[in-house]
This record gives C-alpha cells, structure tokens and sequence, in this order.
C-alpha cells in the first residue's frame, strides 16, 4: 500500500520551488480581473446594443464601432508588444521579452482576426461590400494579420529556443514596423480608402457613443491585461518544464553511463 | 434593429472568439500546473 504522503499530490508552494518560480497561470488578482472585465463587458453589451442611439446615417450597424475600434486598437497594442519583446530579445537575449513577445502575438493575431471579420460585417451594410482589395486599410491589416501569423508558424517550427526566439523576433519586427503603416494609412493614401478617418477625433460622435467606446476601450484593455498575463505564465511554465525535462534526460543518461 | 444579422453577427463572433481562446488558456494552464504537479511528486521534491 501506497503510504498517505507518496499519494498526495505535491503542494503548490512545493511545485513552485521544483519550478523555480509561479506554478499557476492564474492568481487572485487575474481572477477579479477577469470578474469585474465580465462586468464592464456585460456594463458595454447593454449599453452598445440597447442604450445608444442608432446612427444617422449608418443606423444601427454603428454598433459594431464597440468591438471594431477596441479589437483594432487591441491588436497594435499586442503587436506592439511582439516588437518591443523581439528587440529586447535581439537586443539583451531576455528570455522573460521572449515569453512576453510570443504571448502578445497569440493575442494580437486574435485581436487582428476579429478587427478583419467585424470590420468585414461592419463594410457590407455601410460600404455595400464585405471587402474592396483596392482600400489600403484593409489591404495592410490582412498583411499584418499574415505576418504575425507567420510569426506564430516560425515559432511552431521547433529547433532550439534561442533560434526559435531569434527568427521569430526578425518576424515579429516586420510586423512592428507595419503597425504605423496599418494606423496612418487611412491619412497617407485618402483617395485609396472606403475608410473612415478615426471616429474619435473628428467630433462626429454622440455623447453616450463616446462614452460607451471608452468604456468599451477600458474593458477590451482588461480582457487584453488577463490573457496577456495567463499567456505568459503558460510560455514561462512551459520553458520551466523544457528545461527540466532537459536536466532529467541528462540525468538519467550519466545514470545509465555510470552503470 | 436595422442590419440586426451584421450587428449580432460581430457581437457574436468577437464575444466567441474571446471566450474559446479565454477557455483554452485556462485549460492550457491547468494541464501544465498537472504536468509541474506529477514531475514534482516523481523526483521527490
């Protein structure tokens, strides 16, 4: 018979030593996080789908602007940081910018995707078309969109962690470098755009509209926070255990070689 | 509501998307924290 203290399961505070470091993805202040972004979520769906009054000249579709803008302004900020973690990589080998680098293209990639496919169904009934491959706007954000989706294949390709983390981190500063392309592009090539200007500076907006995109803004910010954070302590455990797999190989090799 | 299918339709799949990829972080998370927990326990430490 197994004895009681063999059974049990080791303790977190003791997975956390074997680690190294944090044993858990999650932590109470990721789990309030998460509640009050559920609340601020649900504060936005009934304000931007009920309150808010329709548009006079785009009439309701306006309401997609609550999850367009903040998934657009979402996935610069992801990428954003996907740049700043690949210099840092390039720059001071930091594994932790590395970690961070990969986590903020996961979610910019789904932030990117969902900015492409709200705007897709926010274009049909306002531009009459689902997508013109002659607007800029559209054009370059399918190409960011591409390119930090190659930045995720560059890292599914395997081989060891350094090269994985150096060609990705050249990828991921493509990407970067097109962010402000993606951003101006509206204002450096206007007569190549179905495209509005930005919503929040040309005064057009109602009160309760802008107030609800903040909101939405504050709320998309959280979500990001919460994924951020829950992905980057996946990519950390997962190097932690890498590396102990490693150790436990070795071991087991000068085990058998002494034998 | 006009182009209630468009509006609904971005609602919906932002607030799946953001759920499933939510979910499988969780999900993710918790295999690895059964990873870290089983090779503990096996080396003793």
């Amino acid at each position: 018979m197994t004895p009681p203290e063999a059974s049990a399961a080791p303790s977190e505070p003791r997975v956390a030593s074997y680690l190294g470091g944090p044993a858990r993805t999650g932590s109470r202040f990721t789990f309030w996080l998460g509640l009050v972004t559920l609340i601020g979520l649900a504060g936005v769906a009934a304000l931007g789908l009920l309150a808010v009054p329709a548009d006079d000249v785009q009439g309701d579709a306006v309401r997609i602007i609550f999850v367009h803008v903040p998934a657009a302004l979402g996935a610069y900020l992801a990428f954003g940081l996907t740049a700043v973690g690949s210099v840092m990589w390039l720059w001071r080998r930091s594994v932790w910018w590395d970690i961070t680098a990969h986590a903020g293209a996961e979610v910019g990639v789904l932030l990117c995707g969902l900015t492409l496919v709200t705007g897709m169904l926010w274009g049909r009934p306002t531009w009459g078309t689902y997508w013109e491959w002659g607007d800029v706007r559209l054009v370059t954000t399918l190409i960011l969109f591409l390119v930090m989706i190659g930045y995720l294949s560059v890292r599914a390709l395997g081989g060891d962690a350094a090269s994985v983390a150096t060609r990705s981190a050249v990828v991921g500063l493509v990407g970067g470098i097109n962010i402000p392309i993606v951003n101006r592009s509206v204002s450096w090539w206007a007569n190549r755009t179905l495209h509005q200007q930005s919503s929040l500076t040309d005064g057009k907006l109602e009160d309760l509209t802008l107030f609800t995109l903040f909101l939405a803004f504050v709320v998309a910010a959280m979500a990001i926070c919460w994924m951020m954070l829950h992905r980057f302590r996946i990519g950390w455990l997962e190097r932690q255990l890498q590396a102990r797999d490693l150790d436990d190989a070795l071991a087991a090799r000068r085990a058998e070689a002494g034998r | 509501m006009s182009h209630a299918c468009y509006v609904l339709g971005a609602w919906g799949v932002t607030l799946a998307a953001a759920g499933v990829y939510t979910a499988s972080l969780i999900v993710r998370g918790r295999r690895l924290m059964r990873r870290a927990r089983a090779k503990a326990g096996a080396n003793g430490e």
